[in-house]
């Protein structure tokens, strides 16, 4: 009897599940959050839900394009259900039909097609079109596609089909292929869904077409209707309130159960099974693309991988023109015949020739990255660093098991990156090279700034609300920031935005172009995924992201852009030009001494990667003297290792203080170079495998993972299973749990030992010129602006502080670039100071524009220097603005003009130009009276040439602003900055000076760093977040800063810990307002003899002044300002 | 006999022109959008106590006093009172013109006087001008005035002496004006940024420059305003005060005491107002009536009209509806001995387009609009009743009904003031405001109520087989539905009620009524367990 139960109970569970696969159910008109604010669902949601719901397919079809179709099918793939790739068309004129390709082919053509529209478009005109979303899709382009290839159908139509019935485009649509067109009902619990659907099945009878059941889903559950609104009313700009018919009357764009559509359709059911069929008919997939990376551009006498064996022979010798050491030799053997393995030499060849290329153009480029352990990469000159001498693994490159594709990262000079991209371009053409794409999401920003307007509060909130944020972007202001921020937290409205940027953040909300990740193909590259035009003239790119195409299997180069490139080469330019010494990176002297005692020393403003506050903290204690040391440097200073608390005992093992011991034997061969502390990011995930027992594969999903922008549970789990992993293992639970911590640090600023090293090359490069050549080195990094932490003002006080003279801009002197000037050698100079003078260019002028300047330096090359302002204003033609600010910018102070009485001739000559006399008249033009230049204008005091000076050249050269307010009687009672390093532990002090950094690290729990300068040098504070917390508006708004606190060393390095903030921000005024006449006369009579107009020494300038009555908040400190 | 100009500077004016602050020491700034956000243009004392002054950005302000009270901006009711100022210093020179000032959006207000022969009336200049600053001071409006021989010079030092009051006798402008800024010339100020560049602050550091220097530097602004501040160069005061278009003004022999011989009397003038506007083909928009009474209290009285009107007789029943109401308040003391009535705003009236319908003014009735064939007499009529309507309810009172984009039917018509011009429909281009129903699909009657009814339905979502209706059982014989609407959810935020989604269906019953009737509320979502949903009636189809 209850056997009988049992058995009539599990033929009634057979039997639904009979009945389930009946009348099962595929979606296929769903669209995801890549039909940019219309869908409110990630693919990967929508995909997940389906399965969850039991449908046996999902087509997402995004409207006209193709951008989310691999993350759906990735997402497709793991969940086990099957995905069918299609797109959305939305003609111009309004028709809507979805096509989902049944072969490669016709994938093809419709990639093509999308791709079309999207190139042919010029790109201004379609801005305002694609925020809407709608192409320049023609119906002709959709019936032309309909004949090109095969595919399956949906017409979708509208909300009021009272016109349709008769509507000739569905009519032409379906004068062909009847068989795979449908048509599509959905429930949309309209005022009259049933009567509607009478109407559309009966057209579908009529034409002969099939009716399909779909759910027209916009999103995956219900509850994303207040998400859907939200971005409807973003992408109309409409506010909610007013939105009206614009949005869903309700929430039942959702993917719904099947039993529930059973019984939406039950008069209709052939609509069900014909979603079966659609699905049946389209067997596409994805996996059917398959890449191939082009080789028709090599030797055609020989295979590629001959050639690149032929390359790679002829680089060894190269490199090793002693003979190639064995070790090297056998890492090369090996290297190649895995290439051979994979067949990936056409992918190094091309690397190989976009270096060469680049080479002959004379532009310094570098492999980064994972390509650094490879002793192919190193003999074909993609990078630099050998690979034999630092251990690295060609494994992390490319490996057999790990089933991806090798990543090649090259830098070049930042201004010269766009000839190398137009090689590309040139020599592969649009159709097989594209740029990836980068999906731009909602940050707490933009969602914020979005959000406030459909809410209908004014921008003023928004502004507001960001004012005082330094988060993450990540997640919407907290109740503390809005108080903060003089907002209420609990008014509903501003509840309302808080939790809407909740929801959007981390939505995609355009695509962007990668900052230059290049996909070449052999095949058309449209034939696989659309190509867009790129905001950027000349440029294109692919809709499919990074991920995208790991997830394809597609070949990726990344042509990127290093602004110290630019300022090596630049240097290496003027060393070549001025001293007669060729240069280059290979070239450079190893090992040298002084270099590593000056960084010892923690000199390093302008140097690469070494120059923060951090690094700079660091220096003094890591105390590097070799490469590897350098190596180490630029990894340590990563959130992996701070987060991971690895930095203290290496430093403690590398002082001796501590024992240098393994957590256990097998990490020992992992972690002997870094004395037993990971810092890698190859160490960690080495960790992983030997200690926790992950294979290979699992460490670097695990390291995905951590990459993933939206934190998913996923993480935890893989931590869970690290730290079980360990312990088990016999590891102590704190080594574990500190391993993963670093292993989190590293997901999202991963160094991995390869990556380091390159680097390191060229913080050792840059060190070095700045050692041995600080006058070419600052002119180099002056000419490459904007690029690293300090602006021109500290570049230039620096190399002042290395004895390297600074000369101002000169009408008769300076070139467009900055540039160096030897010195007439006099008495008393040539033991400290630098033979080289630092030329300033115009280029420091503010506002000025290169043709005028060019103009102005052709005709003084081909007729002289010029002896006056009338004179410059004759021969060079220049415009009155640009004679007008560079007399502001004191350009012409060694003709004997203070810019003052050179504002006055400019004036002069300018108004003639301006009103040119009629050629009638000109003989009777009366020559200028004589009085014109002799005028009697106050001489400016020292303090408004210094503010002159910054808000024309962003820095002065004639004192500095603290060392005047300090003259003046003002931060009488505050340390100078000079004195700061003599300072003990424990101590009491106060500094003040003008704010040239202020950084936030995420890792550092809310801590700021700021750095002060004043004349003597700049000092380090630390604020701790609850002092941030009380002087937030000083420490955020202020430029002038005095900061009371205690003193803390560790060895040389001495912080300053903030225990009291004053914001002196409004001393600044002062130095226009100060009186000073200290009887030491005005400028013009106190230049140093024989240096006339040449170089002003900072300490000998005093001047005559007057009042003025400005207040600091308007006075043009753009100079000043830092970045927060 | 030698000009002499007073200028008057209000240095507070954006401030006192402002509605009071809550309490006398609240915090009280006036802002006004700009690139960039909203800027502080003004504050009152207590605010610039507090660091908070004009040129901050508001939020700056409300970072130092989150309880700050923040006023709007209004520029057009500024202008409005500064006018008002200037027909009020009427009373010292007839001849009064708007201060100058350096650009169209620049805060700095003041008035212009040429009293040239008016001081001996007040005792002089020096006692002119301190009566004025009183009077306005009395007002609680702060005022700084100077009294010299130009505009230029009057101007700068009401603007940047150091003293509240000043008189300048002719012939000593140089003197008086040197230690001023350059700003106090009147210069543009692209000059008065160069003139800083070159370090020349004060006017005096200007003197000693040849003239053509300047001139070719500064191009002839400077010099010519130096001219005119140093009385060397004409220069006059533009009057604003435009003659009323339309005034009739009777002095009455004898002071009326009595409602209906005043009454009487605004009916003469009526008739003598009405044939001026009808000379000029022109009808008034607004009327404004003005009683003085014998002690020269003045009653004053306005009507609005809804449309341009010249009819005596239409004009005269407003006015005397309007006296109705203020009857009780009405006190003729000892009489009323003047009357004037003003037609301050008119506009064209064409009496010849008989019963062509034209919709320039008229569209804004909607009620009207429909009808095509009506003639311009029954229209005017109509405009009448509407006139006298809100003349004596309120303009509130009226109201008309314009459609709204929204789903949710109640809220699809909004009522605005008959009179009201509806907004102009920016926002219903944008999104689709076309509402997407035929007129089967809503119901012509819509209760401003719905009503509950007992329904008996398929659950979840079936229609409904029978309900009762005011103790009426209605059998179902053909149902449509269910059309769906959700809850505005973003209401919630405006402090409205969102409420449920709800389920409509339009129904026929055995006798042939239609009805429209909604669940309120979804059996899976909205509704928890054992809850029985509720049902209402929510309008009737024809």
């Amino acid at each position: 009897m209850k056997q009988n139960d049992n058995l009539s109970g599990l033929e009634a569970k057979n039997k639904q599940k009979h009945i389930q696969r009946d009348f099962g159910f595929a979606e296929l008109t769903a669209i995801s959050n890549f039909s940019f604010l219309q869908g409110a669902s990630h693919p990967q949601e929508m995909v997940m839900q389906a399965q969850e719901l039991g449908y046996h397919a999902i087509g997402i079809a995004d409207y006209n394009s193709l951008a989310g179709q691999v993350r759906a099918h990735r997402a497709a793939k793991l969940a086990g259900i099957r995905f069918i790739p299609g797109a959305r068309l939305r003609t111009l004129c309004g028709f809507e039909v979805i096509a989902y390709p049944y072969n490669k082919v016709a994938y093809g053509a419709l990639s093509q097609c999308l791709s079309q529209i999207r190139r042919e478009a010029p790109s201004r005109k379609n801005k305002k079109r694609q925020k809407t979303s709608t192409d320049d899709l023609q119906f002709e382009d959709v019936v032309r596609l309909s004949g090109q290839a095969d595919f399956a159908w949906v017409i979708v139509p509208p909300k009021d089909i009272d016109d349709y019935l008769d509507d000739p485009r569905v009519v032409r649509f379906c004068a062909h292929q009847r068989e795979h067109i449908y048509l599509l009902l959905a429930p949309y619990y309209g005022a009259d869904d049933a009567g509607r659907w009478s109407k559309l099945s009966a057209l579908a009878e009529h034409l002969s077409i099939s009716i399909l059941a779909g759910n027209d889903a916009l999103y995956h559950v219900a509850e994303r209707r207040i998400l859907q609104d939200t971005v409807s009313c973003i992408r109309l700009h409409v506010k909610l309130s007013e939105a009206g018919y614009a949005l869903q009357a309700n929430a039942e764009r959702h993917l719904k159960t099947v039993a529930w559509l059973q019984q939406l359709y039950h008069l209709y059911p052939h609509a069900l099974a014909n979603s079966l069929k659609l699905a049946a008919q389209c067997q596409f997939s994805l996996e059917e693309l398959v890449y191939q990376y082009p080789d028709d551009s090599f030797d055609p006498s020989c295979t590629p991988h001959e050639l690149l064996e032929r390359l790679t022979k002829e680089g060894v010798k190269r490199r090793f023109p002693k003979g190639v050491p064995e070790k090297l030799q056998k890492i090369l053997d090996h290297e190649l015949a895995l290439i051979q393995q994979l067949d990936y030499a056409a992918y190094f060849l091309t690397v190989h020739d976009i270096v060469q290329f680049a080479r002959g153009q004379r532009i310094l480029c570098q492999g980064r990255g994972s390509a650094a352990n490879s002793a192919v990469c190193y003999c074909l000159g993609i990078t630099s660093v050998d690979p034999s001498q630092l251990d690295l693994l060609f494994e992390r490159f490319v490996s057999a098991e790990r089933d991806e594709p090798p990543d090649i990262d090259i830098d070049f000079e930042h201004e010269r990156r766009e000839e190398v991209i137009q090689y590309i371009y040139q020599k592969y053409g649009r159709a097989r090279a594209g740029i990836a794409a980068t999906v731009i999401t909602y940050r707490s920003r933009s969602a914020i700034r979005e959000l406030v307007k459909i809410v209908g509060l004014s921008p003023d909130i928004a502004t507001a609300m960001l004012s005082l944020g330094w988060g993450s972007g990540r997640e919407p202001p907290s109740t503390e920031h809005m108080k903060r921020a003089g907002l209420d937290p609990d008014a509903p409205l501003l509840k309302m935005v808080i939790y809407l940027a909740g929801q959007l953040i981390g939505f995609p909300r355009h695509l962007s172009q990668h900052v230059g990740g290049f996909v070449i193909t052999q095949e058309p590259l449209d034939k696989l995924v659309p190509i867009l035009n790129a905001a950027m003239p000349d440029r294109s790119f692919i809709e499919w992201d990074k991920d995208d195409l790991d997830t394809m299997g597609m070949l990726k180069i990344d042509i990127l852009a290093l602004g110290m490139l630019t300022a090596i080469r630049r240097s290496f330019d003027l060393i070549s030009a001025h001293y007669g010494i060729d240069l280059d990176l290979a070239t450079i002297p190893a090992a040298d001494d002084e270099t590593y005692n000056m960084l010892c020393r923690a000199e390093s403003v302008g140097v690469f990667q070494v120059e923060s506050r951090a690094q700079m903290n660091m220096l003094p204690r890591l105390k590097p003297r070799d490469f590897y040391d350098l190596v180490i440097q630029v990894a340590i200073v990563r959130p992996g290792p701070i987060q991971g608390d690895m930095v203290h005992p290496y430093l403690r093992r590398r002082d001796g203080v501590e024992k240098i011991e393994y957590p256990s034997q097998e990490l020992a061969s992992v972690l002997g170079k870094t004395l037993g502390v990971p810092l890698f990011q190859e160490q960690a995930m080495r960790i992983a495998v030997v200690a926790a027992g992950f294979t290979p594969a699992e460490s670097d999903q695990l390291r995905r993972a951590m990459a993933a922008f939206r934190r998913t549970g996923v993480i935890q789990k893989f931590g869970e299973k690290l730290k079980a992993g360990m312990v088990e293992r016999g590891y102590e639970a704190d080594f574990a749990a500190r391993c993963f911590r670093q292993i989190e640090g590293f997901g999202e600023y991963g160094f991995p030992e390869s990556h380091a090293a390159s680097f390191a090359l060229l913080v050792y490069v840059s060190a070095w010129l700045k050692c041995h050549y600080p006058a070419a080195f600052t002119a180099a990094l002056l000419n490459s602006q904007p690029m690293g932490f300090y602006a021109p003002a500290q570049l230039v006080s620096d190399a002042r502080r290395q004895n390297v003279d600074a000369l101002p801009v000169c009408i008769n002197a300076s070139d467009y670039d900055s540039d160096l000037e030897r010195l007439p050698i006099y008495a008393g100079n040539q033991q400290t100071r630098n033979e080289m003078a630092l030329r300033l260019g115009f280029h420091q002028v503010t506002g000025i524009q290169r043709f005028e300047i060019e103009k102005l330096l052709a005709t003084r090359r081909a007729s002289g220097d010029y002896d006056s302002v009338a004179d410059c204003a004759a021969r060079s033609n220049i415009s009155a603005s640009a004679l007008e600010k560079l007399a502001r910018a004191d350009a012409f102070a060694s003709l004997g003009l203070s810019r003052r009485h050179a504002l006055w001739a400019v004036r002069a000559v300018t108004r003639e130009q301006v009103a040119p006399a009629l050629p009638l008249f000109s003989f009777a033009a009366d020559p200028r009276p004589s009085d014109n230049l002799s005028v009697d204008l106050p001489a400016l005091t020292l303090g408004e040439e210094v503010v002159e000076d910054y808000s024309t050249l962003r820095l002065s050269l004639k004192a500095h602003p603290v060392e005047l307010l300090r003259r003046h009687g003002y931060l009488g009672a505050y340390k100078k900055m000079s004195e700061f390093q003599a300072l003990r532990a424990g101590q009491r002090a106060s500094v003040s000076g003008l704010v040239i950094c202020r950084q936030r690290p995420g890792t550092a729990r809310g801590v700021v760093f700021l750095t002060l300068e004043d004349e003597t040098g700049s000092g380090n504070i630390v604020v701790w977040a609850d002092r941030f917390e009380m002087y937030r508006r000083a420490i955020i708004g202020g430029r002038l800063l005095a900061i009371t606190g205690e003193v803390q060393r560790s060895g040389s390095v001495v912080h300053l810990i903030a225990k009291h903030v004053e914001d002196e921000t409004d001393l600044l005024s002062q130095l226009l307002a100060h009186e000073v006449d200290d009887g030491e006369g005005a400028i013009e009579n106190n230049l140093p003899k024989g240096l006339s107009g040449k170089a002003i020494k900072s300490n000998s300038v005093k001047a005559k002044s007057n009042t003025g009555r400005r207040t600091p908040r308007e006075m043009p400190w753009r100079g000043l300002e830092t970045d927060s | 006999m030698a000009k002499r100009i007073a200028a008057i500077w209000f240095p507070n004016w954006v401030i006192e022109c402002c509605a009071q602050p809550q309490h006398p020491q609240a915090r009280l700034v006036v802002t006004q959008p700009r690139k960039g956000g909203d800027y502080i243009i003004a504050a009152n004392e207590a605010a610039g106590a507090y660091g908070i002054g004009a040129g901050q950005r508001l939020v700056d302000g409300l970072a130092i006093d989150p309880k700050l009270d923040v006023k709007n901006f209004d520029p057009i009711r500024t202008e409005k009172k500064l006018l008002l100022a200037a027909r009020w210093v009427g009373r010292y020179s007839p001849w009064v013109g708007l201060g100058w000032r350096v650009k169209q959006h620049d805060h700095a207000y003041g008035l212009l006087l040429d009293i040239t022969g008016c001081a001996h009336l007040f005792g002089g200049e020096r006692a002119l001008i301190r009566d004025l600053i009183d009077r306005f001071a009395r007002r609680g409006i702060c005022a700084r005035a100077s009294v010299a021989g130009n505009i230029g010079s009057a101007w700068a030092l009401a603007h940047f002496s150091q003293m509240e009051m000043t008189v300048l006798p002719n012939g000593q402008e140089v003197d008086a004006l040197s230690a001023l800024p350059v700003e106090a010339l009147r210069i543009d100020p692209k000059n008065v940024e160069l003139c800083r560049r070159f370090g020349l602050r004060k006017i005096s550091s200007l003197l000693p420059i040849a003239r053509p220097s300047l001139t070719q530097r500064f191009g002839e602004d400077i010099v010519l305003r130096m001219d005119q501040a140093f009385g060397m160069a004409a220069e006059n005061i533009i009057p604003i005060l435009p003659p009323p278009e339309f005034h009739v003004h009777k002095n009455l022999a004898v002071p009326q005491t009595d409602l209906p011989s005043i009454q009487q009397e605004i009916g003469r003038l009526t008739e003598v107002l009405s044939a001026q506007l009808k000379r000029q083909g022109r009808g008034a928009r607004r009327i404004d009536l003005c009683l003085m009474r014998t002690d020269r209290a003045t009653l004053g009285l306005a009507v609005p009209m809804s449309q341009p009107m010249q009819n005596a007789g239409h004009i005269r029943r407003l006015l005397e509806d309007r006296l109705e109401q203020v009857k009780s308040g009405f006190d003729a003391a000892f009489g009323v001995d003047e009357i004037s009535l003003t037609a301050l705003r008119t506009a064209p009236v064409h009496v010849e387009q008989l019963g062509l319908y034209h919709s320039a003014d008229r569209s804004s009735s909607s009620v009207v609009g429909k009808m095509h064939d009506v003639s311009e007499k029954t229209l005017q009529a109509f405009a009448g009743v509407r006139d006298r309507i809100i003349n004596r309810l309120g303009a509130k009172s009226l109201v008309r009904l314009v459609p709204h984009a929204s789903h949710i039917p109640e809220q699809a018509v909004r009522y605005i003031p008959a009179l009201s011009v509806p907004e102009q429909p920016t926002v219903t281009r944008r999104s689709n405001a076309q509402p997407v129903f035929t007129e089967y699909e809503r119901p012509l009657i819509l209760f401003p109520t719905p009503e509950r009814v007992e329904v008996i339905a398929e659950i979840p979502e079936g229609a409904p087989r029978r309900f009762r209706w005011r103790k009426q059982l209605h059998n179902i014989v053909e149902a449509r539905g269910p059309e769906r609407i959700g809850s505005a959810w973003w209401q919630a935020a405006y402090g409205h009620k969102t409420g449920l989604t709800r389920d409509y269906f339009r129904l026929e019953d055995s006798n042939g009524y239609r009805f429209w009737i909604y669940r309120d509320g979804l059996y899976d979502q909205d509704l928890p367990n054992a809850t029985l949903p509720r049902w209402y009636l929510h309008g009737l189809f024809a």
